[in-house]
């Protein structure tokens, strides 16, 4: 599943992929530039990498995580009662810093909806360093209710914090949201079209959507 | 070709303007997931480093008790 991200003035190729166990050592790679050793949300957003791998991890041992977008509709087709894990990683090959711009931590319900657990950007954008790479949080938010769309599920849900309210109600649209957001219904139309606009079209041959890039990095 | 790249990049603009002014970097609660993070954990030594003079004034004062004659 691709999008598109805005590098400077240019927009840029980025792929939503299931998290394995080979993209983690690439998690573990988010570090710190020494210079940003202070700034709050970049050294979060390192803390969220490696809550994403530790959590990721955890599951796996127990067996409830999906590594493959077939295996979610599997799981929405048999209308399981099971709760199942996965990560969502934003890959960029073209990118500098790291093959991974952003993750999205999230959780099949027992009742088959998606919950978002945590969502995070790679330090570097989090503290808007130059080459600036925006738009990968809205990317990741959109390409999950693509994905959940695609998927047969109805329902992207999760909880908002004082810091996070603000994004979601532009986000969705909904001045009035409180410690809770659903994505369903319209706005998870509106999501779903958003992501189109964001996306590259496979059989594109003008070459304004190229397929994105392998990582250059190895694990 | 050149018109529907200015498009794309129009639109992703707009949004990333928006993330510029909302986005705080990531999305989740730390509480919840059980959690401190960085920045947290800052707030919580800047409580602890309270001046004395400051938690005094806010802990109820013991007056001595009156001599006994």
């Amino acid at each position: 599943m691709h999008f598109r991200v805005l590098e400077g003035k240019e927009s840029r190729p980025a792929e939503l992929i299931f998290g394995r166990e080979s993209d983690l050592s690439l998690l573990r790679e988010w570090r710190l530039p020494p210079k940003l050793r202070r700034h709050e949300p970049a050294r979060d957003a390192v803390a969220f990498a490696r809550l994403a791998t530790k959590r990721w991890r955890y599951h796996r041992r127990t067996g409830r995580i999906i590594t493959r977008a077939a295996e979610l509709r599997d799981a929405a087709a048999r209308q399981t009662s099971e709760e199942l894990t996965f990560l969502l990683l934003a890959r960029a090959g073209w990118s500098t810093r790291s093959p991974i711009l952003g993750l999205a931590h999230c959780r099949r319900t027992w009742c088959g909806h998606i919950f978002v657990d945590f969502l995070s950007v790679h330090p570097s954008i989090a503290a808007q360093q130059e080459p600036r790479i925006r738009a990968v949080g809205t990317g990741i938010l959109c390409a999950l209710c693509e994905l959940a769309g695609q998927s047969g599920i109805p329902t992207v849900w999760g909880e908002t914090t004082s810091t996070s309210v603000s994004f979601y109600r532009k986000a969705l649209n909904n001045p009035a949201l409180l410690d809770c957001f659903i994505i369903s219904g319209a706005v998870f139309d509106q999501c779903r079209r958003r992501f189109r606009e964001m996306e590259i079209l496979p059989d594109d041959s003008s070459g304004l959507n190229p397929p994105a890039e392998q990582p250059t990095f190895t694990p | 070709m050149k018109d529907s790249e200015a498009a794309l990049v129009k639109r992703l603009e707009k949004i990333a303007d928006m993330e510029d002014k909302y986005f705080p970097g990531y999305l989740g609660n730390p509480t919840a997931l059980g959690i401190i993070l960085p920045s947290m954990r800052r707030k919580i030594a800047a409580r602890r480093r309270k001046p004395a003079a400051r938690r005094r004034a806010s802990s109820p004062r013991r007056t001595p008790a009156p001599a006994a004659r």
